[in-house]
């Protein structure tokens, strides 16, 4: 019998063999390209582009890898991923006019936004068709904007040399604790060149929770509230080690998941077993207090939680962005909650006020009592 | 099917292939004329030079974007093009695909644990293929476990180990964290090219060039694993063996190409069906047919979820989407017609 494997065998290989040596061939033209790449095109006023005489104007900013990141002086046209970023920009740039493109869940959290009504025209300007579900981007959508630095979320290297590759300079941020969120006031202060004002915000954030806590820390253990947070009607919740403790400590809560770590679905019978003192509802759901009260989810029985009981479920305010994720109104939160939970350590303190006083200094704005109250839901 | 002829067919799909690749390198969401990134790929020598301050950002799309993904996508729809026509040969079965032992469901599990773990990293494509060769094990020890039909034995452990790994991956998600995690593994989980890098084509292109040349090599003998074992046998040929050096390269290839581009199905499954109907059932014709064709078919799917809207579609979904109304118009025109 014949076997015609020994003669195209060699072609096959032939084939492969070419498609690898195409692929070096390819690796080969990286190098040069990437170093003519280098001179930073400067956009001038009139929107033309043009190289910059001499070395082009250049910092470098610190991520949340701990890697330094060349950026360009100054940062005009910037791009995030991160959902509460729009909110931070807006609080050390005083707008948003150097936002560029959008993460579509930040934008739809924009737009039930306080800031939305003081930023005509963002919502029209900035992008948000390059991203989907997910943080994967579109690298050419993604460079029509022209950004000059992009925002993403430290957990996704492959996104970030992504870019890294197409010449884009990537800062990385990482939610964590209160210190990684002063991290992200400290970062965006040295892009935007607003370094004054990254400070105050920090100095805000570092008083203002020192402030709280000193009212909470010396609370007994059998003082503090039991507190259920509740991330949506499928009964997820959250554990210890994620920046929810920091407002629920300051606050002088506790919370009942705390021997569970991140987040977890937990079932109705735990819930009952915990029989919390207080609930609070997350803003990623449609979810309201009154579902609890009314006991109107399938499968669910409220009615003889001590929360429901003595009416003390309560959804998470949405001002400037959700206030439960880390955000530059995270002191807000704490001084909400900390009344909410402790009225009478707290009486002196007018949770309304304390949130226009921030919108004054931080975003410059004046809102009126009525529009807090509302923004807030419930005023303790 | 004369010997002539296959040659006209596997020189069409040859040429067909370079123009699927031609087009990856020059469609894009971007606007780049073609004369300047002819310019740009032949590095000035025709072509139209770019404004000047577009230099960077042109290089920057066609090397570092699309000429890798497209170099990707022609090495993984070859791949899966040759694991789909090898396993449908040596199971003797057209509704078998390289999904059929778990491999793909078992890469999985590794890739979205790692990404619980750890995030998206370099570490998701180690694990994954761990996980995608442990599949593969686990599969070895089941067929032990009693002696019958070789084939179907492997057929139901495989069906076995994939519902195992399914829940193990449905087990994951569940207590993934809603706003990071959980997003990059169900976008993962729906394949996508977007991250291609050289290391990924270096890593994916040595794969099929050693696995995939070991299956190429013995396409001659996969005509006798359609016999019963004892017929193979009368002509020399030890069946178990064979099935098993295919099943292991096979597995070698997929596990590489999961943990690199996520899951991608129904290539392996339709593309040896267009093999089949260009060239006949027989398998050293097949096997190159089904590269070539896997290759090209890969590269117009990309190309459609890179630029049908704004925001990357993952590539799986529409592998399905353009693959399923295709599959009816090859069956209308086969009949289902299989050896």
């Amino acid at each position: 019998m014949r076997t015609p494997a020994g003669q195209i065998l060699p072609r096959s290989f032939l084939f492969i063999l070419s498609l690898a040596l195409f692929a070096a061939f390819g690796a080969a033209l990286r190098a040069p390209l990437a170093t003519s790449a280098s001179p930073v095109p400067e956009r001038s006023d009139s929107g033309a582009i043009h190289l910059a005489q001499g070395s082009p104007a250049e910092r470098i900013v610190v991520d949340q890898l701990g890697r330094p990141v060349r950026v360009p002086v100054p940062v005009r046209r910037i791009v995030l991923l991160p959902m509460p970023m729009p909110t931070v920009i807006y609080a050390i740039d005083g707008g948003g006019e150097r936002i560029v493109g959008m993460h579509p869940t930040a934008m739809s959290a924009f737009r039930e936004s306080v800031l939305r009504e003081f930023s005509p025209g963002l919502e029209e300007r900035a992008a948000t068709s390059f991203v989907q579900q997910g943080f994967t981007v579109n690298l050419e959508e993604l460079l029509k904007l022209r950004p000059d630095v992009v925002i993403q979320w430290d957990h996704q290297r492959p996104e970030i040399e992504k870019l890294e590759r197409a010449g884009i300079p990537v800062v990385a941020i990482r939610v964590g604790t209160q210190e990684d969120l002063q991290e992200w006031f400290r970062i965006t202060g040295e892009l935007l060149g607003r370094e004054d004002r990254a400070q105050a915000l920090i100095a805000y954030h570092q008083e203002e929770g020192a402030a709280v806590r000193a009212r909470t820390e010396n609370i007994p253990p059998d003082e503090r509230p039991r507190v259920l947070y509740l991330y949506n009607e499928q009964l997820r919740t959250i554990g210890t080690g994620h920046y929810y403790d920091e407002w629920m400590n300051a606050a002088g809560a506790v919370n009942v998941a705390a021997h569970y770590s991140g987040w977890i679905n937990v079932t109705m019978e735990e819930v009952l077993s915990w029989n919390p003192d207080v609930i609070v509802i997350s803003n990623f759901t449609d979810l309201m207090p009154e579902d609890i009260y009314a006991d109107n989810i399938k499968g669910q029985h409220w009615s003889a939680i001590n929360a429901v009981k003595n009416r003390r479920v309560y959804k998470i305010p949405l001002v400037g962005y959700r206030w439960g994720p880390p955000n530059p109104e995270s002191p807000l939160m704490m001084w909400w909650f900390g009344k909410v939970l402790h009225p009478d350590r707290f009486a002196d303190i007018d949770v309304v006020e304390k949130t226009r006083d921030f919108y004054r200094r931080f975003y410059e704005v004046d809102l009126s009592p009525e529009d807090v109250a509302r923004r807030l839901r419930h005023v303790p | 099917m004369p010997a002539r002829s296959t040659g006209f067919v596997v020189a069409i799909l040859a040429i067909v292939a370079a123009a699927a690749f031609a087009l990856s390198l020059f469609i894009g969401r971007y606007p780049i004329p073609i004369g300047t990134a002819v310019y740009a790929l032949t590095g000035g020598l025709v072509g139209r030079a770019p404004a000047p301050g577009d230099e960077a950002v042109i290089h920057a799309i066609l090397f570092t974007q699309r000429l890798p993904r497209a170099l990707l996508a022609a090495l993984t729809g070859a791949g899966m093009g040759l694991a789909g026509a090898a396993f449908q040969g040596i199971f003797r079965n057209p509704l078998v695909s390289q999904d059929i032992l778990g491999v793909t469901t078992g890469t999985s599990f590794g890739v979205v644990l790692s990404i619980l773990l750890f995030g998206l990293s370099p570490a998701a494509q180690v694990m994954g293929m761990a996980t995608g060769l442990a599949s593969m094990a686990l599969i070895v020890a089941l067929t032990r476990i009693r002696a019958g039909n070789p084939r179907l034995i492997l057929i139901l452990a495989g069906i076995i180990a994939s519902a195992l790994w399914s829940a193990l991956v449905a087990l994951v998600k569940y207590v993934a964290d809603p706003f990071d995690r959980l997003p990059a593994m169900t976008y993962w989980l729906m394949g996508s090219l977007s991250a291609a890098s050289y290391s990924d084509v270096a890593r994916v292109g040595l794969t099929l060039a050693v696995a995939g040349g070991i299956v190429l090599g013995l396409r001659w003998r996969l005509n006798l694993l359609s016999l019963e074992d004892e017929e193979a046998k009368a002509f020399g040929v030890p069946a178990p063996l064979l099935r098993w050096v295919v099943i292991a390269a096979v597995t070698v290839i997929i596990a590489t190409e999961v943990a690199t581009v996520g899951v991608i199905g129904w290539v392996g499954l339709i593309v040896p069906h267009i093999g089949r109907m260009l060239v006949g059932p027989e398998h050293t014709r097949l096997l190159p047919a089904a590269l070539v064709v896997g290759a090209s078919f890969m590269l117009v799917v990309d190309l459609l979820a890179r630029t049908i809207t704004a925001a990357e579609i993952p590539v799986g979904i529409l592998t399905a989407v353009v693959g399923a109304p295709l599959f009816l118009v090859l069956l209308r025109r086969t009949g289902g017609a299989w050896q």
